[in-house]
């Protein structure tokens, strides 16, 4: 189920507000279809969760077709051009260089670059959020960027756990327990659901969870009795967070500001009027600008 | 040239380049010396593979002691630019395993503290990683957690051996980390913090080893492996506590056992937790007492836990 500032809407008025492709339809109908309440702000707030979805499928394809290769730690390279590369094989980005173009370089220059799986996914999500968010915006959020696995994630507000329904765009793990010690960069591989029965596994390509579990076995130490699987947890970025840095205009053009413990969305005065009684009674609002 | 030449002093004083000069021309004059020279005892790896270009160009492989032979024979393999799936175990050239396990334990330990390049590197961190997940044999934890601490202190990748060193699925890999709360160098101290920061409140601890080793006495029943990594999340926990074991332990309540679990299962983790660590405390003040409050119905557990955590808060 979907609820949009307390209410429910019908799929009608959601799909006529923006919901393009059959992916996103796809997506659409798990969230109506699940016992969960999936609860947003807006149905902006909503559209945009779902067109990042689609566009993690969509970095996906397209680092696969970058020529990026597979590499583990020791033998990460990048562009020298956009990043340093650290004795510990993370790509920390250049003094003076824009976020976004270091990002959307590893697309372009693909075989200057090697990386490990779950750097890749980390590459993807930023890809994305090149694809959603205002440059500027990106590129103040994530100044500071480096990319090394998932340890320098805190400005995507990555989200790790059993979800109550898995989406496409989500990010799986499939555990390989029984891997050769002498390629540990086999241990698991992080894989990006594409949503239609297929995954990209960054190393492996695109095969299904089958595929990616008979691959990874042959991977394994002589002996071993352990046959990999598909972890529960999912992994996504924050869409509500990075959703408030979605609008291409600054803050103080906006007329309204919600806020629960936090900042959680801006709306213009005509999205205000619209749900006004609902959101006044479920968030403190505040109006900046010198509209009335 | 005197026999008394160590090459272990070579390298250390000279550097690398004088001592492959040093090799180049007693193979050329004296190949029984050098290879005296490389068969001592005391070697050790890092000198062994600075000279290993030179011991195969000139063919002196099959001269080497079993153990120099086998250290090559790993190295090579670690080496090798493609690995075929499933490739044979490829270290049949001694029979005796155990072997295998002492000259491993010997590329690591004689190895960690040196550098030398990426290539070197890679051949020792997947040595221990053999140690670790083939062998995992207790006493090479000290071993592995000085490499794996000696490579954080040098900025180099730490990914795949504390991955290796967790598979070890030996719950006393936590304590040389825990040891090193009380390092006196700062990073040390941090990097404990972050392989350990999955023991609840020990972020916070002015005295994080006294804690730890609390934490640690009191879980160690409790403790089971999990199989998450770097690869998975940010947030590593190589070991979880079996909070429903530490409640009930071996306790069986004078009602349905099966009710009793089951209504334990729809706690938050949070209360699991909590009521874990209660049942836990009563039961070291008093076995009696303890039954009695096992004795009692969920609810009212639940209740005598906020009175206690209510009163801690008062303080």
């Amino acid at each position: 189920m979907i609820t949009i500032a307390g209410s429910i809407p019908s799929k009608e008025a959601i799909v006529n507000a923006g919901i393009q492709s059959p992916l996103e339809q796809t997506i659409l109908d798990i969230m109506l279809m699940s016992s969960y309440t999936y609860a947003y702000r807006s149905i902006d707030a909503l559209l945009f969760e779902i067109r990042f979805r689609v566009s993690i499928t969509n970095s996906s394809r397209d680092l696969y077709y970058s020529g990026v290769q597979f590499a583990d730690f020791y033998r990460s390279r990048c562009n020298p051009m956009f990043w340093h590369l650290l004795p510990d094989g993370a790509f920390q980005l250049k003094a003076g260089v824009p976020a976004s173009e270091a990002i959307l370089d590893i697309y372009r220059n693909g075989p200057m670059y090697a990386f490990e799986c779950a750097t890749a996914m980390i590459i993807i999500l930023y890809h994305a959020a090149v694809k959603m968010l205002p440059p500027q915006k990106f590129n103040t959020l994530f100044a500071n960027m480096r990319l090394w696995g998932w340890k320098f994630d805190q400005d995507l507000q990555i989200v790790h756990n059993i979800p109550p329904d898995y989406l496409p765009g989500d990010i799986r793990y499939v555990k390989n327990p029984d891997v050769n010690p002498l390629t540990p960069e086999w241990q698991g591989e992080n894989v990006v659901d594409l949503g239609d029965g297929t995954f990209f596994g960054h190393g492996l390509g695109f095969r299904t969870i089958g595929g990616m579990i008979e691959a990874l076995a042959m991977r394994r130490r002589p002996g071993a009795t352990r046959m990999p699987y598909l972890m529960l947890p999912a992994t996504r970025p924050g869409f509500s967070y990075l959703y408030q840095y979605s609008f291409n205009r600054d803050v103080s053009d906006h007329s309204i500001l919600l806020f629960d413990n936090e900042l959680v969305s801006t709306l213009t005065l005509e999205e205000y009027e619209k749900d006004r009684s609902a959101l006044l009674k479920n968030f403190i609002t505040v109006r900046i600008g010198d509209s009335i | 040239m005197k026999h008394s030449v160590s090459l272990e002093m070579l390298r250390k004083k000279e550097g690398i380049k004088p001592l492959q000069q040093y090799m180049n021309n007693l193979i050329e004059y004296d190949k029984k010396r050098a290879v005296s020279l490389l068969n001592e005892e005391d070697l050790t790896y890092p000198t062994l593979y600075v000279l290993s270009s030179y011991i195969k160009e000139k063919q002196l492989v099959k001269y080497l002691s079993d153990r120099n032979k086998i250290a090559l024979s790993i190295q090579k393999d670690i080496l090798a630019k493609e690995r075929a799936p499933a490739a044979p175990f490829p270290y049949s050239i001694c029979d005796l395993p155990q072997y295998i396990h002492s000259v491993l334990r010997w590329m690591v330990e004689t190895g960690c503290e040196e550098k030398l390049n990426t290539r070197y590197r890679l051949v020792v961190d997947r040595a221990a990683g053999l140690l670790t997940t083939i062998y995992q044999h207790p006493d090479d934890l000290s071993v592995v957690s000085k490499l794996l601490f000696e490579r954080k202190r040098a900025g180099h990748s730490t990914h795949y051996i504390t991955w290796a060193y967790f598979s070890s699925h030996h719950i006393g890999s936590l304590l040389p980390i825990g040891e090193k709360l009380l390092s006196s160098n700062e990073e040390e101290v941090n990097f404990a913090r972050e392989l350990l920061h999955f023991i609840p409140g020990l972020d916070q601890n002015e005295e994080p080893y006294a804690y730890f080793r609390g934490w640690y006495e009191e879980n160690l029943p409790y403790l089971l492996h999990n199989e998450n990594s770097y690869e998975l999340t940010a947030e590593l926990a190589p070991y979880i506590v079996d909070h429903e074991t530490k409640y009930r332990e071996s306790f069986f309540p004078l009602h349905t056992t099966n009710l009793r679990q089951n209504e334990f299962h729809t706690l938050s983790e949070q209360e699991k937790e909590q009521l874990a660590n209660l049942s836990y405390k009563i039961r070291m003040r008093s076995r009696r007492e303890w039954k009695e409050w096992m004795n009692r119905p969920l609810s009212a557990q639940l209740t005598f836990m906020e009175e206690v955590q209510h009163d801690y808060d008062s303080r």
